[in-house]
């Protein structure tokens, strides 16, 4: 079941949500709005796609706390920042944060929609790549732990004749397992296996 | 006691003594002494009145004492005595009170003047006691026009401290306004016309277009150059008007408000806009005091008594040294990177102003107390 990508507005200015709930309607995008981070927190469901317009200044958890709270719980929705004055040093740690813009009320409608546009596309790349990282991590499990220690070797880029020595088991032995891990990974050759691990490997 | 004043040698007589005695004190008082009759006319005129009116006393002497008043009371004068005489009834006698004299050139002045009646055996006589305030009055006034040109500088102060919230508050409406009409546009190239939701958001626009309207005639009012102009006042409704001004403030340092204002305050004749400055620059300072602190909580008493109301706004911040309890009014003296250290200062210069006195305090338990009176005056009518 999946659910429709949902633009979370979290504001408490009740006039500038509805606004926002108004123009995002007229765009088509389905929008839900939220007087405060904890009324979102509290209603936002982990894991269901969409993105947030979200403001600066907020009495309680302001927009910069929620953001680091998403972070803290692994909830990677792309975040529009608005704010009614807007300061470098907020818009720096907005920006570092992993905004995907930050922008100063009044906001131009249309780059805020081309926003919405953009984040919503990038909520749904992260979606599939985790999708894809979900299913690499089954297969992974479901190697020996000997193709797992050769799959670190491989990765850390060492050919088989060195695995071999490092191990002390013959080239030819490596090359079995090498095709085995292929075989269970469900790719054909080393740079496919490169292009579907080593994202997954990159620090976060 | 001086021994100067011991009895005098020669054997004059007693009562002319005593009598040149009298007109010593006559000639040489700094106030203005004059007697009348009871039909008005003028008995005595002493040296200082004949400085203050500017007429000789022969001049005047016998002369009706209306002459030395403004119409009406130059007309009214004589049916004043009678009425007194009659009735017992007066404004005036036994008490002083500020009136306005003319002088011989027809100049008028505002004076104190304190009336006694003298009872002699044959006749009632009644005595004048006139002081010339004029030169008092234009010392109040300049004190009085210096205070407000202080109080404009300062609320402009305030005013760019407050710059960025104001910024805010006025980019909500705006925000608001601008996305309500490019719905607007967008709906109507769809085609799919929704005229309820369009009527809506028309609504919107108005309302929120008013809203910065009112946030900028807030603002206007508040930096205006103007005269102080006394008015009957509701304290609380100046209380409630300041919370407003901050509210962005408020919002944005996440503070707690807490009210109890007494009901039935009497209107008390104070300039509104000197009082909402005081209010604002407590409030403030309470604010700016509570930056950080785990508990931040704005409390706002107003409290009646037989002679003043008071006002009461207290804060949960770290309080101040009891070392910088009296400093902290001194012109200039701030403990913050972008004060001006005028505000308390100002604010007690106003207060006092009033009537009324402005006190610090520390509380027992941690964060500062400020206080301050306004008298309750005779209350809202009249000057």
């Amino acid at each position: 079941m999946a659910t429709e990508p949902t633009v979370h507005v979290v504001d408490d200015d009740v006039a500038v949500r509805n606004a926002l709930g108004m123009l995002l309607h007229a765009a088509q995008y389905p929008c839900r709005q939220y007087a405060s981070a904890s009324d979102f927190l509290d209603a936002y469901e982990p894991g269901t796609p969409g993105c947030l317009v979200l403001d600066l200044h907020m009495p309680g958890v302001d927009g910069l706390g929620l953001q680091e709270l998403l972070a803290s719980r692994e909830i990677e929705l792309p975040i529009i920042f608005l704010t009614g004055h807007a300061n470098v040093p907020d818009a720096v740690r907005a920006m570092q944060g992993g905004a995907v813009d930050f922008m100063e009320k009044p906001f131009n409608s249309d780059r805020l929609l081309e926003r919405v546009k953009q984040a919503l596309q990038r909520d749904a790349e992260n979606r599939a790549r985790s999708r894809q990282d979900a299913v690499v991590h089954a297969r992974r499990k479901r190697l020996t732990p000997r193709e797992a220690e050769i799959l670190d070797l491989i990765l850390q880029g060492k050919a088989s004749k060195v695995i071999a020595i490092e191990l002390g088991i013959s080239e030819r032995t490596v090359e079995l397992h090498r095709s085995r891990i292929l075989r269970k990974l469900g790719v054909r050759n080393a740079s496919e296996l490169m292009r579907l691990l080593l994202p997954q490997d990159r620090s976060p | 006691m001086k021994r100067a004043a011991e009895p005098t040698e020669s054997q004059s007589d007693p009562l002319q003594e005593r009598d040149a005695r009298l007109r010593a004190v006559l000639n040489t008082a700094v106030d203005g002494i004059i007697t009348i009759e009871s039909d008005g006319s003028i008995e005595s005129f002493n040296p200082a009145a004949e400085r203050i009116f500017g007429y000789s006393a022969e001049e005047v002497m016998g002369r009706n004492v209306a002459v030395l008043m403004p119409p009406p009371h130059r007309e009214q004068h004589g049916n004043y005595i009678d009425n007194y005489l009659r009735t017992g009834d007066t404004k005036i006698i036994g008490r002083g009170r500020e009136v306005t004299g003319r002088r011989k050139g027809g100049g008028l002045f505002p004076m104190e003047l304190a009336i006694s009646e003298v009872q002699l055996t044959d006749r009632v006589m009644f005595t004048g006691i006139v002081r010339d305030i004029s030169t008092r009055r234009r010392a109040e006034l300049e004190a009085r026009r210096n205070l407000n040109e202080h109080a404009h500088a300062s609320r402009l102060a305030v005013l760019g401290e407050m710059v960025s919230g104001i910024a805010h508050e006025l980019n909500q409406p705006l925000a608001a306004i601008v996305s309500f009409a490019d719905a607007c546009q967008r709906i109507l190239g769809s085609g799919q016309h929704d005229l309820t939701l369009l009527q809506d958001a028309l609504q919107q626009i108005s309302e929120q277009g008013r809203r910065a309207g009112s946030i900028v005639n807030q603002l206007k009012d508040f930096v205006k150059k103007r005269e102080a102009t006394r008015s009957a006042i509701d304290i609380n409704d100046i209380m409630r008007n300041v919370l407003d001004i901050l509210r962005y403030e408020i919002r944005n340092n996440d503070i707690k408000t807490s009210v109890d204002f007494a009901s039935d305050l009497p209107k008390l004749r104070a300039d509104r806009v000197q009082i909402e400055q005081v209010l604002l620059n407590l409030v403030q300072n309470a604010i700016d005091a509570m930056a950080g602190r785990e508990t931040r909580v704005v409390s706002l008493y107003t409290q009646l008594d037989a002679e003043n109301v008071t006002v009461t706004v207290s804060d949960t911040g770290p309080g101040f040294g009891s070392d910088i309890s009296e400093q902290m009014f001194d012109a200039f003296f701030t403990t913050k990177t972008k004060g001006t250290g005028l505000g308390l200062s100002i604010s007690r210069s106003i207060i006092e102003a009033h009537g009324g006195a402005l006190i610090a305090r520390q509380q027992t338990e941690g964060g500062a107390v400020f206080k301050f009176t306004l008298p309750l005056g005779d209350g809202g009518d009249g000057d």
